[in-house]
């Protein structure tokens, strides 16, 4: 009877483990919770549409509330005229100011408490404006700014950004890290003929990253 | 009972994992650096993109970061940008905790995970990206990518507390920020790039000693030119004295002027190597794995690791090995109808040094998971050689202790995968130059002068206020 050479299935167990694993490798999952806000589902921890739209909606609801616009109607007797300058992204985000602006924009002109005025070319001059506003700021280029543009108002505005991390030791280990991203817009309006602010406006963004693994 | 077709299939899994887990075969980077030594970078991103099923499904990160790169050296700038973006969700997303993240590892080797890029590489991404947007003219976006840059290393170097890491900042990445605020043009624009300077200037004078990447010249100038145009006295007074020798221009008086911003990236970024070391597991070795996390996590039930005492081991670290650059500088020539200029580059950021730098200082968090897969390896090797003794004896059984004992050291390779396309320098020519319509000139100096490499003659417009940037690539 010719002999067969073969291994007891339990002994070869070590080297199919060995190989085995090899096959499958670190799982990892991502999951995004957005805070404050319950509908929105975010893939990231990025800017996003969502957010360019509550954050127009929420800060030009803020500035319509405040005391200038009514104060501005018993003096002139007639509606505010407010252009929309430029937002600075400052922040680590692509983020397409341009939509946004156009947000605040959408909200002003809605909102019926104000006159809109801003054609695409007249923001660009505005714009350059604004650049030399900047440089040197005296009275006499806001006055000339507003004559030239008709707006009694400018919004603008700068996005920052900056990220925190939790570092709990004791289940860093086994849920990976949890990180909070802020989005920080800060939106001014500015008299233009004063050249003073007239409203001041800061939001938040708190969004909240953790990554976990599926671990041996 | 098993016969011996088993015994092939398991050779045949052995064989399988030892081989499908490297990266993608030397040939298709021997094609890709074929194009891209023609300055073919069409024809490599074509080699590059057909090669993306040899990358295998561990190496999807390196296929993407290959990919990002020859997209932006033909110019495909938007799609080179959207393929790093992925890159670097991809890197994210896999770095969670590279020394726990993954049991089968620590039994085969660290071939068998996701590639998730070294650090250094992490960071590339962001610039290289920066470096599209700017070509591009979109100033604010390639800002972003800077600002990025900076958010990487901090979050890197949050995981080196137990050691220093030498690659904390990124000096060129902080001198391009600087160049693209001062595109901006504005007040705020030259404040800020003033502060990107300064910052850039510190981080210099660290690499200097660190890489040996001299402090580049312009960047007195630079200092000057920002400080003088904020009305800083001070501080440029102070410059005054540190660059006694500089020559700069006011920016009041560049009106009617551009700047040609050249970067070249020069040769190919260091490979990996096997390092073998045999080790004998003593009682230290063993007591200082047991009590890490890692093992821990991992390997901790059930294992008694001392029984492996006296045992040789083979271990496998990863080492950079230089391809040093043949070029020493890169000579400019830009000619318009009525001016011409020229100018020599400057050697701004030595990614072979930083890579083999950065390799270094976490080694021996490789040098832990290497020695612990060996131990866990003997263990089995142990445990497989004595079942099979007991259950088969004989020939079958000794055979079946060397097979596991062969499984065990033939897994052993260290991790040599590594963003292949990356260069091994960057160059950096800043030229202020009127606005208007130039042909530009390139040629790549040897480090004794001699011509190494040339481009065709490249038509460039630049527009007064501008800066204009332009990215060359040599394989030399």
């Amino acid at each position: 009877m010719r002999k067969q050479i073969g291994f007891g299935r339990n002994a070869v167990c070590g080297i199919l483990f060995l190989c085995g694993l090899a096959l499958t490798s670190g799982c990892a999952s991502t999951s995004v919770a957005r805070l404050d806000t319950e509908q929105a589902v975010d893939l990231s921890t990025r800017w996003n549409d969502t957010d360019s739209r509550q954050t127009a909606a929420e800060m030009v609801k803020e500035a319509l509330g405040r005391p200038w616009v009514d104060n501005f109607q018993k003096k002139h007797g007639k509606e505010p005229t407010v252009i929309v300058g430029t937002v600075l992204n400052k922040s680590h985000d692509h983020i397409p100011t341009e939509t946004f602006t156009k947000d605040l924009e959408r909200e002003l002109t809605n909102s019926g408490r104000v006159t809109f005025v801003a054609s695409k070319s007249e923001r660009e001059e505005v714009r350059e404006e604004r650049l030399e506003q900047q440089t040197n700021a005296s009275e006499e280029t806001a006055k000339r700014l507003s004559q030239e543009t008709g707006a009694d108002y400018m919004l603008k505005g700068v996005i920052n950004s900056f990220e925190e991390e939790a570092t709990n030791s004791a289940v860093l280990s086994r849920t990976g890290k949890e990180q909070y991203k802020y989005f920080e817009v800060t939106l001014e309006l500015i008299d233009m003929e004063k050249n003073t602010k007239v409203w001041f406006g800061d939001k938040k963004i708190k969004k909240l990253m953790t990554r976990k693994k599926f671990g041996f | 009972m098993l016969s011996i077709m088993h015994y092939v299939q398991i050779l045949q899994i052995v064989s399988l994992v030892v081989f499908s887990a490297c990266a993608p075969i030397a040939t298709h980077y021997a094609l890709v650096e074929q194009r891209l030594a023609t300055h073919d970078g069409m024809g490599a991103d074509a080699a590059i993109e057909k090669g993306e099923g040899g990358y295998g499904r561990n190496n999807r990160l390196l296929y993407l970061l290959d990919r990002g790169m020859t997209l932006s050296l033909s110019g495909q700038f938007e799609k080179s940008n959207q393929l790093l973006d992925q890159a670097a969700i991809t890197a994210d997303a896999l770095y969670t905790n590279s020394i726990t993240r993954s049991g089968a590892s620590l039994l085969i080797n660290d071939n068998v995970l996701p590639y998730s890029g070294e650090d250094f590489e992490r960071v590339m991404i962001h610039l290289i990206s920066a470096l599209n947007y700017a070509q591009q003219g979109q100033i604010s976006d390639a800002l972003v990518e800077c600002r990025r840059v900076d958010t990487k290393l901090n979050s890197i170097n949050d995981d080196y507390k137990e050691k220093k890491n030498a690659y904390k900042e990124d000096a060129f990445a902080r001198y391009l920020s600087a160049i693209l605020y001062e595109a901006q043009g504005d007040g705020e624009g030259i404040n800020n790039a003033f502060i990107a300077y300064r910052k850039s200037f510190e981080i210099y004078s660290d690499w200097a000693t660190a890489y040996g990447t001299p402090i580049p010249r312009m960047i007195g100038a630079d200092l000057l030119r920002t400080t003088d145009a904020l009305g800083m006295r001070e501080e440029h007074e102070a410059y005054t004295k540190q660059f006694p020798k500089t020559t700069w221009t006011k920016i009041s008086n560049q009106k009617g002027q551009g700047e040609l911003i050249i970067v070249s990236f020069n040769g190919r970024s260091p490979q990996k190597e096997n390092l073998f070391f045999d080790i004998s597991l003593d009682r230290n070795i063993i007591n200082s794995i047991v009590s890490t996390a890692i093992w821990q996590n991992h390997a901790g039930s059930g294992n008694i690791p001392f029984s492996t005492i006296g045992q040789l081991v083979r271990i496998a670290l990863p080492t950079y090995i230089p391809q040093k650059s043949n070029v020493g500088q890169v000579s400019v020539g830009v000619a318009g109808t009525a001016v011409s200029f020229s100018s020599q580059s400057v050697l701004m950021e030595d990614i072979t040094a930083i890579a083999q730098r950065n390799l270094e200082d976490r080694i021996n968090r490789v040098r832990i998971k290497a020695i612990t897969r060996a131990t866990i390896k003997a263990i089995a090797v142990r445990n497989t050689s004595k079942k099979a003794e007991k259950e088969v004896g004989g020939m079958g059984g000794l055979l079946l202790g060397k097979l596991a004992e062969a499984a065990a050291a033939t897994t052993e390779v260290a991790d040599l995968r590594s963003w292949r396309t990356l260069p091994d320098e960057i160059h950096l020519t800043r030229m202020v130059i009127p606005e208007g319509h130039y042909q530009v000139t390139s040629q790549f100096l040897g480090r004794h002068g001699e011509n190494i490499d040339a481009l065709l003659p490249q038509q460039v417009s630049v527009k007064a206020g501008e800066k204009r940037f332009i990215v060359m690539r040599t394989i030399h």
